[in-house]
């Protein structure tokens, strides 16, 4: 037979009372909560829009014959001949030309190379 | 009510300590079931304070939980991909001022003027469509212009940002996303998966096939064409090209000779080149050596039929030199020698019997004579009388001067080299082939002079052949094209290059043959592709490499003598 004495009775409501405004306070927390989560998932679902759409956008603007337009008409630059390409171990070659050790003309051979 | 007084009757009968006890116990029962009470809210409001519940959930915007995969390119670069997009519309109703909103949308929606706009929003309806298609930045645009009446629904849409690239390759999707055409339709259960697709494309390479032949196209007022890169050991796609071609994102409203897929789909008999695998099948079985003479000079009779040389010989020639000089009627005797047998083995292992295995829908299926005779021996032998597709031509191409292994062709990036264990060719035969079709390129009665590029060994045969009209040939339609490997002495890709129709020009002297058309073109982008694809130049005097092209050519060496500049 379980029986409450008087003094707890007070001490038991006096928790009840206290524990109220708490669960409330909670309550009103876990609504801010949810209101940061709903935004923080909606700006994740528009940067990820962002950046679908700024991929898309790179890829058209970095698409090969735009390039190849671009770089026509703003830089000095032309397809590789097969003369301007050489295997690394034959750079020496033209760097140090064995016949002469004058700087200039091995510079005037590296331009004519 | 009645328990209610047999109670009070209970309780007024008993005397007094045997009613406290029961009072007592009552009171006991009451206290419990009050406390379970507490206790059940206290639970049910602390599960609210910690629940994250479902209804909030509602609200917040649903990132979509599977996206159609993208589709790249070998090196990454987005080819096609899925893009938010806003659907525009107006409720006239809601408009307050027709005029001014008009105005204000023209300014934004650029590709309708305001008389457009104007007549729209002014519809007796509620729904009046503006734009089917909207970036998310012009809606941002439109919705700053704060026109009341004016909505947006957000849908997502397929973009493919190198429309005019590969569009044969990628194919198309309905308004539903399902992929239709290409290897959207093709891959289509993969990519609606939300997996993305790296294909073995190199958009780089792509850009610069499809100008060259374009611009091909355009000097010698052809009606179409077609190019191929393949890696000759992997059988990968690098780049694939069918002119004229079409818009991607536009797919819908294209003519149908435009979708059309010549690479892949298109049946063409491709003449001379065939004779490639002619001759490597004259050595590989063993019934010919490279050296062996054969008679050009009399005349072929088949049938009712005479097979001729486009340049008729003086002297008989070895086997190299037919195939360097192409002559028709030296691979036919070497066909008719051969048999049907072999023959037939051989192009039914390099897969000209059947579609290839390439991850399109739109393939063809080869023409093959139904009665294999004699007279088609002959004709096969130089490349009439089977129409393949070039994407067929440039796999066979791909063995027969490759290393011998059977490749087949693949639009997938492959991580390591295809599992291959079928040898059609053994690589001394390979080797021979490779040496003659530098010849072809390199010496002065080759046909494809046009396509040396100094340094990368192009190694190549041309093919003209007539169109096929009604129940004979189109004297005037031709066909050009040209398949070559390069560098010739450690073969790395197979090009080829078709041009369809093309007509004779004044910068061409008035010549519409694939030495004039297709080989040159080849050449071209040979020179520009070689060293994005890490094929450096060398130099083909170097002892070795002499060595390893070397033939024995006792008629074309006594005409090299006679012409200086070889």
């Amino acid at each position: 037979m379980i029986v409450f004495s008087l003094r707890a009775t007070i001490i038991l409501t006096l928790i009840t009372i206290m524990l109220g405004p708490l669960v409330y306070l909670s309550g009103i927390r876990k609504d801010s909560r949810e209101t940061e989560l709903m935004r923080i998932e909606a700006s994740i679902a528009e940067t990820r829009d962002s950046i679908i759409v700024l991929k898309a956008e790179w890829a058209y603007l970095s698409r090969p014959d735009r390039i190849l337009q671009l770089s026509e008409r703003f830089l000095e630059v032309e397809p590789l001949d097969p003369h301007q390409i050489i295997p690394i171990d034959e750079l020496n070659k033209i760097t140090k030309p064995q016949t002469n050790n004058n700087i200039e003309e091995a510079n005037l051979i590296w331009r004519i190379e | 009510m009645k328990i209610w007084s047999r109670l009070i009757r209970l309780i007024s009968d008993m005397p007094a300590a045997e009613a406290r006890r029961v009072a007592a116990s009552r009171l006991g029962v009451v206290r419990i079931v009050a406390l379970c009470c507490f206790c059940a809210i206290g639970l049910r409001v602390g599960w609210l304070a910690i629940d994250f519940s479902s209804e909030a959930k509602a609200f917040t915007p649903t990132i979509e939980q599977s996206v159609r995969g993208d589709i790249l390119d070998r090196n990454g670069q987005v080819m096609a991909t899925t893009v938010p997009v806003f659907e525009l519309y107006a409720d006239p109703q809601e408009i307050l001022d027709p005029r001014e909103a008009a105005a204000k949308l023209a300014t934004v929606l650029t590709d309708m003027n305001e008389e457009t706009i104007y007549k729209r929003i002014t519809r007796d309806t509620r729904y009046a469509e503006l734009a089917w298609r909207l970036s998310p930045k012009k809606y941002a645009d439109v919705l700053r212009l704060g026109v009341a009446g004016i909505h947006g629904r957000r849908k997502l849409t397929r973009a493919y940002p190198n429309a005019m690239a590969a569009a044969h390759v990628l194919g198309g999707v309905n308004k539903d996303g399902q992929g239709i055409a290409g290897i959207e339709h093709h891959q289509n259960t993969l990519l609606a998966s939300g997996t993305d697709l790296t294909l073995s494309i190199d958009l780089n390479i792509q850009a610069i096939l499809r100008e060259e032949i374009s611009s091909q196209i355009d000097l010698f007022e052809a009606i179409g064409g077609a190019g191929i890169i393949q890696d000759i050991e992997t059988g990968e796609i690098i780049a694939m090209v069918s002119l004229p071609d079409y818009d991607a994102n536009h797919m819908g409203y294209i003519a149908d000779d435009h979708r059309f897929n010549r690479a892949t789909k298109g049946l063409y008999e491709l003449g001379s080149t065939f004779k490639v695998m002619n001759t490597a099948m004259a050595l590989e079985s063993g019934v010919f050596a490279e050296t062996d003479m054969i008679d050009v000079v009399s005349t072929l009779r088949v049938g009712h039929h005479i097979i001729n040389d486009y340049h008729p010989e003086k002297t008989n020639l070895n086997v190299a030199e037919v195939l360097i000089v192409s002559s028709n009627k030296g691979s036919a005797r070497i066909a008719d020698k051969i048999g049907a047998d072999i023959q037939k083995h051989y192009l039914k292992e390099l897969g000209f019997f059947e579609k290839t295995a390439l991850q399109l829908p739109e393939l063809g299926a080869p023409l093959i004579p139904s009665r294999w005779g004699r007279a088609e021996i002959m004709t096969i032998s130089y490349g009439h009388g089977i129409s393949v597709t070039p994407v067929h031509l440039t796999s066979a191409i791909a063995t027969t001067a490759g290393s011998g292994m059977l490749i087949t062709p693949t639009l997938i990036k492959q991580s390591q080299p295809a599992e291959i264990n079928v040898q059609v060719f053994s690589p001394q035969t390979t080797a021979k082939i490779r040496a003659m079709m530098r010849r072809v390129v390199s010496h002065p009665r080759g046909t494809a002079n046009k396509a040396d590029v100094n340094g990368y060994l192009v190694a190549g045969k041309t093919g003209t052949s007539e169109k096929i009209s009604g129940n004979g040939y189109d004297k005037k339609a031709n066909i050009t094209s040209f398949v070559s490997v390069f560098p010739a002495n450690d073969p790395k890709y197979v090009v080829f290059t078709m041009i369809d129709e093309p007509k004779g020009q004044k910068h061409s002297f008035n010549f519409a043959t694939a030495g004039w058309v297709a080989a040159p073109v080849a050449g071209r982008i040979i020179q520009r592709v070689a060293p994005m694809l890490g094929v450096h130049p060398i130099d083909e005097n170097m002892p070795e490499i002499r060595q390893s092209l070397m033939l024995n050519l006792p008629e074309l060496e006594k005409e090299g003598a006679k012409h200086a500049s070889f």
